[in-house]
Parts: structure tokens; sequence; C-alpha cells
């Protein structure tokens, strides 16, 4: 409705221009009331627009420059070869709107910019034309009509089956004609490219697969696109009007929270909510933002949003099949590390069965016994560590020395490190007391060691250094070797991850001592350093520690 | 008696091969490393040496064995690992008188298996 009663304004508006210009005529033919009339009837011929109107045009300019036949018609290529009518007066009819081609027409010089008045013997300039010998046409004059840029979107003529003769007030005429004309075709091709435009976009909104919706300020539904719709088991029509609590009932809340987010803030909001759809929960994730009119004011928002239920079930079963991978890896893990002691049980068991009674083997016997307990005591480490890793909770604290459980890692790790030549230097001697698990620290130290050995040159040197300040001790554990790249970085606390797959390592150690310092409120970085790698550790001091 | 040089950077383990060979019957030593086994190699002169497959992170059995065998061809090599795997075996059929064994394995296998590969050597 609102865009009738502007088109009508507008018509109003040309309409009163015109007027302007008949006046400013008449004053410039004033010599002449019959040539007034005339404009006049221009003026007063044409006021419709839309379907009635190139007829109106072309008969009133006929009958007014007393002339038999009138045309206007659009151009249907560029540069124009051929034209269809608008509207085509035949003196007592209209024909169809027929097409032609210009080309060896008097239509031809029209778009040429040439002559295209042809005041007489026009069947002999264009002999063989079967349309201008049926209309026994004598006599031709026609205009281009352009839009703004100059192109030509068609033109308009008239012929008479007599001599014409156009007088100073017929050929100002022919052209207000022609300007009603051309502005008329404008209006309809812009006309046509709105709808078009808005035709695509409705396209693209009803093709989407996501939903796409509009809601004013209180909430109410404006556009839901036809996913949307089906997404509620509804057709958009029944969706246009409502407001989420007509739709959604209690769980609307959350979405009313959200919008009014967006239109305070003004600005986008990304979401998740889960609603209730046919009986099961949907989870939706939403970007909502704020809708502006022309003036840039908020008078809504647009919601496009997706289905996330089913692609968050498959996430979760890819999950839980990649932890059941992780638990394969880990139990080939822990089967290896566990082989070791176990053999070494194996061997010394028998071996001890072996001499016991046996006399001059009472040394042997002793050794293979305690060698079965320290195979079974390292058997219950691994097992603890890993179920350290698998539960990460936290296990009993008490006061431990930090410096101690350091100097405790070194020595236990001395014995490899020589084998290769490697020197594990301790320095910084203070006393630094933590609350932690002395064994689980330990652990997590030897675990550091070990892979700075692995990644030390022969006949290297592992500086292990400790200093403390008035919150936290701090640990620095610092090879000589390889060193790492960036991505290595990225992924060394990663369970299972190793920088040397298949010789060996499980790819626990260093995500088991992660776990253990993150849980004890400390935390481990790892830095590459000149020629080597330093990592870190960090733990709260007893005093400053929280209880 | 028939000469075992033990091979193995796992205290625990090499102690206990060491000392169930030396008790039934076999004289042993042992090495922690791939170049402490060559030094004790040349003065010791083992029939047969036990080898860890993975010795440390970054060694393997084979290179240790082929090492040895620099300067006792005839020596017999019993690999032991705590892994699984076919690339292991593949490795090992290249190698003359040597033989594969999984942890965990019975220990009086280990005592037979250099028997015979010392007795086929001969």
């Amino acid at each position: 409705m609102i865009e009738r009663e502007e088109e009508q304004a507008t018509e109003a508006c040309e309409i009163e221009a015109l007027r302007a210009r008949v006046r400013e005529l008449e004053n410039l033919t004033k010599e002449s009331g019959k040539d007034a009339k005339i404009l006049w009837s221009i003026a007063e011929a044409t006021p419709a627009a839309g379907a009635g109107f190139f007829p109106a045009l072309a008969k009133s300019l006929a009958n007014t420059l007393n002339v038999r036949y009138a045309f206007v018609t659009e151009c249907l290529d560029q540069p124009v070869t051929q034209v269809r009518a608008l509207a085509f007066w035949m003196g007592d009819r209209f024909v169809d709107n027929r097409e032609w081609t210009v080309q060896e027409t008097p239509c031809e010089n029209v778009f040429l910019g040439k002559n295209c008045f042809h005041p007489k013997n026009l069947r002999r300039l264009f002999p063989d034309h079967p349309a201008l010998e049926a209309m026994g046409a004598e006599s031709y004059c026609a205009l281009a009509l352009r839009d703004h840029t100059g192109e030509a979107v068609g033109h308009l003529g008239i012929l008479h089956d007599q001599e014409m003769a156009l007088d100073h007030s017929q050929e100002p005429a022919l052209r207000i004609f022609a300007a009603r004309a051309a502005s008329e075709i404008i209006r309809m091709r812009s006309e046509d490219a709105t709808r078009e435009s808005l035709n695509t976009l409705r396209t693209i909104i009803d093709g989407a697969t996501e939903v796409i919706y509009l809601q004013d300020l209180e909430g109410v539904y404006r556009l839901i696109n036809k996913a949307g719709a089906a997404s509620l088991g509804r057709t958009p029509d029944e969706v246009v009007g409502k407001s989420d609590e007509d739709l959604f009932g209690s769980e609307a809340e959350s979405l009313r929270v959200e919008n009014e987010t967006v239109i305070t803030t003004e600005k986008p909001l990304v979401g998740e909510q889960t609603v209730t759809l046919g009986g099961s929960p949907h989870v939706f994730r939403t970007t909502k933002s704020p809708h502006r009119d022309a003036d840039g004011r908020v008078v809504g928002v647009i919601g496009i949003c997706r289905d996330v239920t089913e692609s968050l079930a498959a996430e979760e079963k890819l999950r839980n099949a990649e932890r059941l991978a992780s638990v394969g890896t880990l139990a080939a893990g822990i089967a290896h590390e566990i082989n070791n002691p176990l053999s070494a049980i194996l061997f010394s068991a028998d071996t001890a069965l072996h001499v016991k009674d046996t006399p001059g083997h009472e040394e042997l016997l002793e050794k293979s016994l305690e060698n079965i307990s320290r195979a079974a005591e390292r058997a219950g480490r691994i097992v603890k560590s890993v179920l350290t890793f698998a539960g990460q909770q936290e296990s009993p604290r008490e006061r431990a020395d930090l410096h101690a459980i350091a100097r405790r890692a070194c020595d236990l790790t001395r014995h490899v490190a020589e084998t290769r030549g490697i020197n594990i230097d301790l320095d910084g001697g203070d006393e630094m007391p933590v609350r932690a698990n002395p064994l689980e620290i330990e652990q997590a130290f030897v675990n550091i060691i070990n892979n700075a050995i692995e990644a030390s040159n022969d006949d290297g040197t592992i500086a292990v250094e400790l200093e403390k300040n008035a919150q936290s001790a701090r640990v620095r554990v610092r090879d000589y070797g390889c060193g790492l790249t960036e991505e290595q970085k990225s992924r060394i606390f990663d369970p299972f991850y190793t920088t040397r797959p298949g010789m060996g390592g499980t790819g626990l150690g260093l995500s088991i001592t992660h776990g253990i310092i993150t849980l004890h409120g400390g935390s481990i970085e790892i830095v590459s350093e000149d020629g080597g790698t330093a990592v870190i550790v960090e733990l709260p001091l007893e005093e400053a520690a929280p209880c | 008696m028939l000469k075992v040089l033990v091979v193995d950077d796992d205290p625990l383990v090499r102690d206990a091969l060491d000392g169930f060979l030396s008790a039934f019957g076999f004289e042993t030593e042992s090495a922690a490393s791939s170049a402490e086994a060559l030094r004790t190699a040349g003065t010791f002169e083992p029939d047969a040496a036990v080898v860890d497959w993975m010795l440390g992170e970054s060694t393997y059995g084979s290179h240790v064995a082929e090492t040895l065998r620099s300067q006792l061809p005839d020596l017999a090599v019993i690999f032991v690992s705590g892994y699984h795997a076919d690339g292991m075996s593949v490795e090992i059929g290249k190698l003359k008188r040597a033989r594969f064994l999984s942890k965990p394995f019975k220990p009086i296998t280990l005592a037979k298996t250099i028997e015979s590969l010392v007795s086929e050597k001969r």
C-alpha cells in the first residue's frame, strides 16, 4: 500500500513538472493559443502509469500531432538492432506489440544519431517494406529515448499517410512525449531490477540450509526462511507473527535475553541454545546481529543458525573413538614398561629357585631376591604413574624439600647418563620447602632429566639449577643437545607424542610430568636456548602455597 | 663353560639376566651400552651375547651386534625386546646365528637358545 502511495506521489510530482514545462513552452509560443492547447493535452493525456500508459501515450501523441500512426518501443539489445513496441497506434486501433529489426528501416538512423525526419516520399526511400506499404506511410519522424548515461532504451515515433510538416510547436511536443516515455521505461526497468534482486535474495534465503530469520524488538518473527520454519515443523507463514514464547514456551527466556543483549549492545552475538523440538532436545548454534533500518536504528535482530545436534553427536563419537585409540596406545606403552621389571622378576626368581639349596651361592640368592623386590617396586611405580596420568587426581601431600627431591632425581638418572659419558651438574643448595607428593615430583624430574639425556650428545652436560624467590621455587633443567623445533615444542606435552618414534619411548613421560606439576599448582615450560633446550618448572613455596 | 655377554641398559634386567646365566653355569660379563660392550668383549671374548633390542633411546641391538661381530665374527647373538614388531624379525632374519626373544619369555628358553646357537656355530 505504502509503495503504491509513493508511486502516486511521484506521479503527481512528474505531472507537476510537466505542467511547469508546458507553461514554459506556453510562454515561448504565446502567439499561438492553439499550440498551448496541444501542450496541455500532452500532460493531461498521459497521467496513468502501468499497463495502459504506453497505449495512452501513443494515441495521445498521434492525436496531438495530427498524424495517423504513433508508437513507443523499447530496445532489446545494445548496440540496438532489435526493438519491441510497447504500444503501436494505427489511427483506429492498436496492433499487437510487435518486434522488429531496425536495420534498413527508417528507425535505423534514430539510434545512429542521424536524420530521422522524412517529411515525404517515405516508401520511395525505403522500398520493399511491407509494413510501410500496408500503412501507406508517406512520412516519418522519430526520437531515441535515452537514460541518464545516454544509452538508448527505446524510441518514439510518428508516421503519417500524407506529407508531414512539423511546425515550431510540434517538435518540442514530440520531445516532451519522448521524455515522458523514457522516464517510464527507466522506471519500469528499475522496478524489474528491484523485483529481480528481491527474487534472488528470496531464492538465497529459501535455498539456504541454515535457519535465517528476522525478529522485531519485541521478539516477534517478521521473516523466517523455509529451512527455519521446517526445523520447527511449520511453514514460514505459521511462524511469522509469532514470538519465541509462542514457539518455545519456557525455553524462550534465554532467547529473549540474547535478543536483548544484541539490541542493547548493538553487537553480534554467537551462542548455542537447546530447545525441545518434536520431543527431543536440539542444539542450535546461532549468530544474532542487530537489524538496522535505513537510518541505522536497531529495529530488531537478524538470526542465522544451524541445528548442530547431529554434528555434536558425531564429534562426541569421534572423541570417544580417539579416547579408545589412546587407551590402546597407552596399554601398549604400559605393557612395554612393565615387561622389563617382569622379565627381571622371572629371571631372578628362577635364579633364586635354582641356587637356594646350593652352598656357596648365598650372595647370588640374596642379590636375586633383592632384584625381585626392586623390580616389583618399579612395576608398582609404573602402575601408579599410569594412574596419575589416567586419573590426574590429587595425591596426598606433605612438606617436602624440592632441593632434596631434585638431588634424588639426579642420582636416579646419573647411571644412565654416565653410560654415555654425560655429566649431570646440580647447582643451588638451599632448602626449598614445598607442599607436594615427593615421589610424584621426583618422577617428574626423572622424566625431565631422562629426556635431557636423550637429547644430549655423548659426553655432554646437563645443568640442573635451583633458585627461589619469595613465592616460588624454580628448577631449570638445561641440556646442550639437538634442541626442539617449534612443532615439537608445541606438542611435547601431548600424551604419546615422542620425538623418537619407534625407539622405545612411550610418549607419556612429559605428559605425566605436566600433569604432576600442574596438579601441584605449578607450571612447566619449554624454552629453546642457544644449542639446546631448557625445561623450567615452578612450584609454589609452602609458605605461599594455598592449603 | 660358555661365555655370555649381557648388554642391557636397564640395571634390573641386566642384573637378573647376569645372575640367572651364572646360576645356570655360564660365565658372564655385563655391559650397559654399546661402547661398554665393545670394551668388555675385547678381553672377555664371549661365545654369545644377549642384547637388548632397544639400547637407550637411539641404539638398535642390530647395530650393537654388528659392532661386536667386527671383533668376534662367530659370536652368537640373542636379542630380547619388550616390543612385538615384524620389522625386528625381518632385520634379525638377515643376521646369521641370531635369535629374537620377545619379553616376557621363560628364563630356561634363553639358556637353551644360547646353547643351541653356539653349538650351531661349531
